[in-house]
């Protein structure tokens, strides 16, 4: 829960993003775009337990239940 | 600990990268050994057409000048030569198939050619052993440029592929 | 100082959006919203306290609890809404993010009709 985070996140998203042209220059380009959605869903994931924390914080914070 | 976790992430990146590496390099095989071969059947072709030599000898020739796995491939069909004794030259050929496709990883495409200089090896005339010699030396050519094309879209590829992955596997394991 | 770090967070994450933008404009949502839940974890103990002292001020200036509840669940609701609606408009959806504010609106409403129906009844009570 700091800093290293988001380097992760951006990491994983600048090598989508080579692999993503890398595969698309040698022609197949539906493997691209699944390997896209898998690093999408992947950080999604991580993400999305963040954001799940958050909430749980907020509604015991500002008493929400 | 930490020492430990730097190696651990070391292995995984060289392996990854390797099998990258590996599945690359099939392509630039193929392409090596389509050329070996077809120098190979050029030396054949000046043994049979020009010195006249009958196959065994013709084979024993070429067997010093052409690379390790070709090589491998002419002493294969030299022994069952010896082994059958039947003077049947394709059926030795055959013997070799699974060698091309296993070890020199040539496609079905390439070893069809090199059978259909083998059926009618040693069975015809001088002119027709001619003509057959450089229909086959025609085909490999064709093979070749094709496979240099693919070995140029899918080597780097399957590289590029196996790093990324690898570090893609380190950054989520960070 | 926790300031700091919260600027460098912010800062750092900015730019990598931007970098990320360009080829994997999902990833830059991604990372903006991590960036955000970061901050917020990071400012969480500062909240409780000011709530709790805000609280206990209200207390004892003798104002009733539920009405003090009810600000702060509309405080909360509407914080939640705009990290929401803010992160949809990044990622170019209006109309999404006026759906989102229309939704806290409408829940806020709800909230509040309590208070309004007491300030009604305060009123009445007053006029003769």
């Amino acid at each position: 829960m700091d800093v290293n985070l988001i380097f992760k996140i951006a990491a994983i998203g600048m090598i989508t993003a080579i692999l993503h042209i890398v595969l698309e220059k040698s022609g197949k380009q539906e493997y691209a775009y699944l390997l896209t959605l898998v690093g999408v869903i992947i950080v999604l994931g991580v993400v999305i337990n963040l954001v799940s924390n958050l909430f749980n914080d907020v509604r015991v914070l500002f008493r929400l239940y | 600990m930490i020492l430990i976790r730097f190696f651990l992430y070391i292995i995984i990146l060289l392996t990854s990268s390797l099998i990258g590496y590996s599945l690359g390099s099939k392509y630039s095989k193929r392409v090596i050994n389509l050329v070996n071969l077809q120098q190979s059947i050029r030396l054949l072709q000046s043994e049979v057409i020009v010195f006249a030599n009958p196959i065994p000898i013709a084979l024993e020739n070429i067997s010093r000048r052409v690379s390790p796995e070709i090589q491998q491939v002419y002493s294969i069909i030299e022994e069952s030569l010896v082994e059958n004794q039947t003077g049947d030259l394709y059926s030795c050929f055959l013997q070799s198939i699974e060698f091309l496709k296993n070890t020199c990883l040539l496609k079905d495409r390439d070893i069809d050619v090199f059978l259909a200089l083998g059926k009618v090896l040693g069975k015809t005339d001088r002119t027709d052993q001619e003509l057959q010699f450089k229909y086959a030396l025609n085909e490999f050519e064709l093979l070749i440029v094709e496979a240099k094309d693919e070995r140029i879209k899918n080597e780097k590829m399957y590289r590029s592929l196996g790093v990324l992955m690898g570090l893609g596997m380190i950054i989520i394991l960070i | 100082m926790e300031i700091f770090q919260i600027v460098g967070i912010g800062l750092v994450a900015t730019i990598l959006i931007v970098i990320v933008k360009q080829t994997r404009p999902e990833f830059a949502i991604l990372i903006s919203i991590a960036a955000g839940v970061i901050i917020f974890s990071m400012m969480l103990s500062k909240i409780v306290y000011v709530i709790d002292t805000i609280s206990s001020l209200s207390s004892r200036a003798d104002v009733n609890i539920t009405y003090f509840n009810t600000i702060l669940k509309i405080i909360g609701m509407a914080y939640i809404v705009e990290f929401a609606s803010q992160i949809s408009r990044d990622a170019g959806q209006d109309s999404i993010a006026m759906k989102i504010e229309l939704g806290g609106k409408i829940l806020i409403m709800v909230l509040a009709i309590p208070i309004l129906l007491a300030l009604m009844d305060l009123i009445i009570k007053i006029l003769p």
